[in-house]
This record gives structure tokens, C-alpha cells and sequence, in this order.
């Protein structure tokens, strides 16, 4: 699996609130221009604290289901 | 004969209920199908909208999908190569029961609801594999309403993670749609995104799956198994 794989942001949802920001402990995510951007993706950690603090359901954190044998 | 056609009589064949249809239908079919293109995330249609024909997906993929008007989306199904959709609004000659975009680049091909009455008429064969489908349809339906009514979220989940480890397993290259957020798997099995959260949580904790960043591995497959079939 050589897919990078981050958390999606959709800037047509996103009201930049910045609550995603304040739940993202390692500090990959910025407001720019109003928006939430991933400004930092090295520093993404899969957390997934960013997507419940979303009041709008603008940010979604992809996975890929594999059995433990496929890993 | 056109390439165009010669093409669309090869994807006929791939539809699993036209496959016993006389050489003739299909080609008379394949003279009515049109190709489009679709941009991943393009809507294909919109329920309640005319009938917008009878569509069989070239390349790519497609969901139909029902939205509440708060906007809460219901995936009904995925759909890949050789799968056809629409068929009640074609038959029926309604609107649309459901909206459909594509999940990823695709290629469709669509016949006008006109032109299948037309052939379906004209040949039996063609009527009979059109009521096939409804049945497909209708038996996947009557599950989905089995899953939401009957089971628990966390024994649907169990179903869905050992469906997509199966389909990534078996995936030459991974993409996109290979992989599926909260949010989509709220939105395939009728619940919200926090209640998927409790209930991965609720399996990780039984050990029966574990979070390797983007990845969520079966840890226990034999236990998950027996949680998605006990409901």
C-alpha cells in the first residue's frame, strides 16, 4: 500500500472555526485564508481528533480496512 | 460496425443477466448505448428528477444514494464494472428513486427509457433479463432492510470491515475508493459518524480490531465474524 493517505478537508463545507486546529495536538493543521489546511502533513499523526471536533463534518480521516495477514 | 459499438456489445456482455441474450438483442442494444464521462464526485442524476435512463457502469465507480433533507445521506450501493442501475424508473417510467454520483472517474453508458421499451417488447429475451435485475435489486433491498432493521451498528460495522478487508485484499493496486472514511461507513450503514466511533472503539477494545494509522487491521477474524452474525 503505497497510497498516501491524510485527512480530507472540504473547503466548501469548511467555516474555519478553527476548532479542528485546537483538537490537532501535533500541529499539522493552519487556518490559510480562512480555510482549515493541512499546512504540515509530515507532522500528521492519524490521531483523528480533528474529525468529531468538526461542527460541520468538513474534515474526513480515510482508512484502509486490511486483515492482519495483508498488513 | 463502429467501434463505439463494438466496444459497448463487449461491456453488454459483461452485465451478468444479459450474458444468455441472442447475439441480435445485443447488438441492438449496443447501437442505442451512449457513453459518458463522469468526473469523481459528479452527480449522475438526482432522485425525484425524470427518468434519466438505464445506465451500466463502463469503468469506474458509482453509489446510489438517498439524502434526508437534513442533508443525512444513505449510501443504497456501491457499483462497479458490468453493474447496471435505474432500472425501476426506466420500467416504471417515474422519476428517479434515488440520486447517483461517481465514486471515481467513470465511464457510464446509458440507453434512453424509450428505446429499452421499445426492444423489450420486441424481445422477450430482453423483458426477462430486465425482471431478473429487478429481482437482484429486490433481494438486495430486502437485505438491506433485514441489516437496518434487525442488527445492531456494531454487528453491521463487522460486516462492512470484514467486506472491505476482503475487497482490498483482493485489489491489485489500491486507490481511493479502496479506502472509506467514518463518515462513509455511517452513510453505508444507516447510522451517524458518532455511533461508527463508538463502535470501532468498542472493537478495539475486545482486541478484535487495532488502528495502525490510516490503517484498521483485523486483528480477529473469526471473532468479528461471529459479532457481525450474531447482529
Amino acid at each position: 500500500m503505497d497510497l498516501m493517505v491524510l485527512p480530507e478537508i472540504n473547503l466548501q463545507l469548511c467555516t474555519g472555526c478553527g476548532d479542528c486546529i485546537k483538537a490537532c495536538e501535533p500541529r499539522a493543521l493552519t487556518l490559510v485564508g480562512g480555510k482549515a489546511v493541512l499546512a504540515h502533513p509530515e507532522l500528521c499523526q492519524y490521531e483523528g481528533g480533528c474529525e468529531p471536533a468538526c461542527p460541520v463534518g468538513a474534515i474526513q480521516l480515510p482508512y484502509l480496512v486490511v486483515f492482519a495477514k495483508d498488513r | 460496425m463502429a467501434d463505439s459499438t463494438v466496444s459497448a456489445l463487449g461491456l453488454l456482455r459483461q452485465v451478468p443477466y444479459f450474458a444468455s441474450l441472442p447475439e441480435h438483442v445485443l447488438a441492438a442494444l449496443a447501437q442505442a448505448v451512449r457513453f459518458r464521462r463522469y468526473a469523481r464526485g459528479q452527480v449522475i442524476f438526482l432522485e425525484r428528477e425524470p427518468c434519466a435512463g438505464f445506465f451500466i457502469v463502463a469503468a469506474g465507480e458509482v453509489k446510489i444514494f438517498k439524502l434526508s433533507p437534513q442533508g443525512r445521506e444513505q449510501i443504497l450501493q456501491h457499483l462497479g464494472p458490468g453493474h447496471t442501475f435505474n432500472e425501476v424508473a426506466v420500467l416504471d417510467g417515474g422519476p428517479n428513486p434515488a440520486s447517483a454520483s461517481a465514486l471515481t472517474d467513470a465511464t457510464l453508458c446509458c440507453i434512453r427509457r424509450e428505446v429499452i421499451r421499445q426492444l423489450a417488447l420486441a424481445h422477450p429475451e430482453l423483458a426477462w433479463a430486465l425482471i431478473e435485475s429487478l429481482a437482484q435489486r429486490a433481494r438486495h433491498l430486502v437485505a438491506m432492510v433485514e441489516d437496518l432493521s434487525l442488527r445492531s451498528v456494531k454487528a453491521r460495522l463487522a460486516r462492512l470491515l470484514l467486506a472491505e478487508a476482503e475487497r482490498a485484499s483482493q485489489a491489485d493496486t489500491l486507490e481511493r475508493s479502496h479506502l472509506i472514511s467514518q463518515a462513509e461507513m455511517a452513510a453505508r450503514l444507516g447510522t451517524v459518524r458518532e455511533m461508527i466511533g463508538r463502535a470501532l472503539r468498542d472493537l478495539a477494545e475486545e482486541g478484535l480490531i487495532t488502528f495502525d494509522r490510516h490503517r484498521i487491521v483485523i486483528a480477529d477474524r473469526n471473532r468479528l465474524q461471529e459479532v457481525a452474525e450474531l447482529g
